[in-house]
């Protein structure tokens, strides 16, 4: 790469950077060296960039415009800043302001785009999409524009707490229908509606969806130091194939509402893959009456339907967009009546919590008895054990690595056997084994242990296990902090690990801490010890791990530099 | 610590084609990039190695006024600083690793040490066959200098300057990271 195509692939790669989904935007090219470019790009997180500057941002408490004083950072990318701000000349009233990086105002085809999606959100004028305040230049020649700032919650964070009331869920598909079919008649096609994209902001009569982002706010995401993979397959999994390929058109909107619906139906998207090229070959493949065999409480027009707007073809899609979510939420709004048990069954799809609840009529009458000879299955013990002996390398154990994670041995004296693995990354890294759809429904039936040798050195060093659907992903992290190590139960990871934490008495030898998680089926909740000693009870899962059924070791980042961790083995178990 | 005007007129002869000149700066600015450096490595436990271009700044203050000379003599002698930080902070990773590699320490800083020649060794392969883009990088982050100072420097455009940028920062993150996976 580093030969004869230098100023070919690095102006590829810079124009790639102008779309809001850069590897999308290369995947079709079927060009091995620019897509591993952007890869590389998308991976490096904020490789070799100044973390100083980012930290004491020097725009807070400016003013833009002459009356938008800058209050707060609320979110930032590779191409800009978001600020929460103050309109000084208007009440002192709350605004969003999103200001361009010097580094793309400059560039006349990123001032183009900028100024072409301010042009599109003055064009509509609709309850459920945002308006457009102001936007205009700062004076170095950054391009600003400015917001209303809404008191809610993402779509996304509502998502949070697993699968969403049917009736709820009718109604907010309707409302969003409404705006994204207001847009398509005014030949406004979205582009990236998610579940981040989507506010929902709280009303005397209940909370209301608002499309925000109408390609503006992937200014901020889209092409940056800070986009990671992650964030850019959070986009990926709700493009239609056509859009993935490179042409968005109306009934890209509808597939992705496909998408969002299934979610906010089941709890899990329809598709997970761990690399956005792998994604056209399973919607190719289709979803069948995956939908049906998930919640069959609903009906099976709601899967049908579901069916149709995730169809590979375009053409084959439900329009207008309107006429599709009416229907869906008609359908959903005559099921009504079953979903809260359906809630329940999603959530917890733990036969065993059936059966001591006496809930097995009810929910074998729902789904079939097909779950009842399932659970009578012996185990084979070998497939109830995954483990990573001490001193393996991950290569050995066999568990995949993401490329945000370096190995390197530790041994006992140079040249003698490896004791542990140290692992370092500038930003998140996992190291993982999937759990086979029979392993995933006997860990969430029977219950697991899982344990690992580890300490954290920089960051957080983490052990869990994905259960992949709408159970909860379960992760305990070990913190190196000033003084010692904390354990944390995470609950959240967005914006900062956050969970239930409890502290470990200081040490400062080099030892390695025996942390254990062991799950309960019947309470749905796990408890977590250190060498031994339980330190945290109840412990019931967080919900934004979605990278499939895995048993998983991370390594994370605490304040953006480099984290470490030693690792020496897991072992994880699906009781007999 | 050398007069601003003896800083300013070095670069002038610099300019004017006397290579004696670029040697007499070394001589100057070394020894006051060293001594900053290695207060630094001594106070910051982790993270040096993402500093450079604060370590550069610092020197530059206790130089000279930032606006005490032409830009285009900043440019000259912050690029020259550049280098020199390189060259700082690579002898200092190889000095660590030398006398400590007998060591199987649990300690964090030995893999910053590792990242440093790791980073020095990728960015001699790009020099060698994208001399520019190598130089972008160095000017970028062991030097601190913006864009448009960088294209001065160079002769070239600020657009080529940001394209190659992009291009050697995935390149060598590729190089560190990307084969790990």
């Amino acid at each position: 790469m580093i030969g004869p195509r230098w100023d070919e692939l690095s102006e590829r790669l810079a124009e790639a950077l102008a779309s809001p989904d850069p590897l999308a935007r290369v995947a079709a090219s079927g060009d091995p060296d620019l897509i591993e470019l952007v890869a590389w790009h998308v991976s490096a997180g904020g490789f070799l960039e100044d973390r100083r500057e980012r930290r004491e941002n020097p725009w807070l408490g400016r003013k833009v415009g002459g009356r938008y004083r800058l209050k707060r950072v609320l979110g930032r990318g590779g191409a800009g800043v978001v600020f929460e701000a103050r309109d000084e000349q208007v009440a002192e009233r709350r605004v969003v302001v999103k200001l361009l990086h010097d580094f793309w105002s400059s560039e006349d085809w990123m001032r183009r785009r900028f100024r072409e999606e301010a042009g599109v959100l003055t064009q509509l004028d609709h309850p459920g999409i945002v308006s457009l305040i102001d936007a205009g230049e700062v004076e170095d020649g950054r391009l600003f524009l400015v917001l209303p700032f809404h008191e809610g919650r993402t779509l996304r964070e509502a998502l949070a707490d697993g699968p969403l009331d049917a009736a709820f869920t009718a109604r907010l598909l309707r409302e969003i229908g409404d705006a994204v079919g207001y847009a398509h008649a005014r030949g406004v096609v979205h582009r990236d509606l998610k579940p981040e994209n989507v506010l929902l902001v709280r009303r005397a009569d209940g909370e209301h969806p608002l499309l925000i982002d109408f390609g503006i706010a992937q200014v901020a995401d889209a092409a940056g130091p800070h986009s990671t993979t992650t964030h850019l397959m959070g986009s990926a999994f709700y493009m239609a194939p056509e859009h993935l390929l490179g042409k968005a058109e109306a009934a890209s909107d509808v597939y992705s509402l496909g998408v969002i619906a299934w979610e906010m139906l089941a709890g899990a998207r329809p598709f997970e893959s761990a690399t956005p090229f792998a994604l056209p070959a399973l919607q190719r493949e289709g979803v069948g009456d995956a939908f049906y065999r998930l919640r069959p409480d609903l009906g099976t027009a709601v899967g049908r339907l579901l069916t149709q707007a995730l169809a590979f073809n375009a053409a084959r899609r439900p329009a207008p967009v309107t006429a599709f979510t009416a229907e869906l939420a008609d359908n959903l709004q005559a099921g009504a009546l079953d979903s809260r048990l359906a809630r329940f069954w999603v959530q917890r799809r733990s036969r065993r919590f059936m059966l001591a609840s006496g809930a097995t009529a009810l929910v074998g009458a729902a789904v079939g008895g097909w779950w009842l000879r399932d659970w009578l299955t012996p185990l084979d013990a070998a497939e109830r054990v995954i483990d990573f002996p001490r001193g393996d390398s991950a290569e050995l154990a066999g568990f995949g690595i993401t490329r945000e994670l370096t190995e390197r041995a530790i041994r006992s004296f140079p040249g003698g056997a490896v004791t542990a693995m140290r692992y370092l990354t500038p930003d998140q890294g996992t190291l993982y084994k999937r759990l086979t759809p029979q392993q995933q429904e006997w860990a969430l039936r029977r219950g697991w242990k899982l344990s690992a040798l580890c300490r954290p050195e920089s960051g957080h060093a983490g052990v869990g296990v994905e259960n992949g659907t709408s159970p909860p992903a379960f992760v305990a992290h070990l913190e190196a902090i000033r003084d010692g190590v904390e354990l944390i139960a995470v609950t959240q990871v967005r914006d900062g690990v956050d969970g239930i934490r409890a502290s470990l008495s200081a040490t400062s030898a080099p030892t390695l801490m025996r942390l254990e998680m062991a799950y309960d089926p019947v309470s749905a909740r796990a408890t977590i010890s250190v060498d031994g000693q339980i330190l945290i009870r109840d412990y019931a899962g967080h919900t934004e791990y979605r990278g499939g059924p895995s048993v998983f070791f991370a390594v994370d980042t605490a304040d953006g530099s480099m984290a470490s961790a030693v690792f020496g083995g897991l072992h994880f178990e699906i009781l007999a | 610590m050398p007069e601003p005007g003896e800083i300013t007129s070095l670069l002038h002869r610099l300019r004017s084609g006397d290579r004696a000149a670029e040697d007499r700066l070394v001589e100057k600015a070394y020894p006051e990039l060293h001594r900053i450096a290695e207060a630094h490595f001594r106070h910051e436990r982790a993270g040096h190695l993402l500093q450079p271009t604060a370590l550069v700044n610092e020197a530059w203050q206790k130089f000279v006024a930032l606006d005490a000379l032409e830009l285009s003599d900043r440019v000259h002698f912050l690029s020259l600083c550049s280098r020199l930080m390189r060259q700082i902070l690579v002898d200092h990773a190889r000095r660590r690793a030398t006398h400590e590699r007998a060591v199987e320490s649990m300690r964090i800083d030995d893999r910053l040490e590792a990242d440093a020649l790791d980073l020095d060794r990728a960015l001699r392969r790009l020099a060698e066959a994208q001399p520019r883009a190598a130089r972008v990088v160095e000017l970028r982050y062991f030097g601190g200098l913006s864009t448009e100072e960088i294209a001065q420097c160079l002769d070239v455009s600020p657009a080529t300057v940001k394209r190659d940028w992009l291009a050697a920062r995935a390149w060598l993150y590729g190089q560190l990271y990307g084969d790990q996976a």
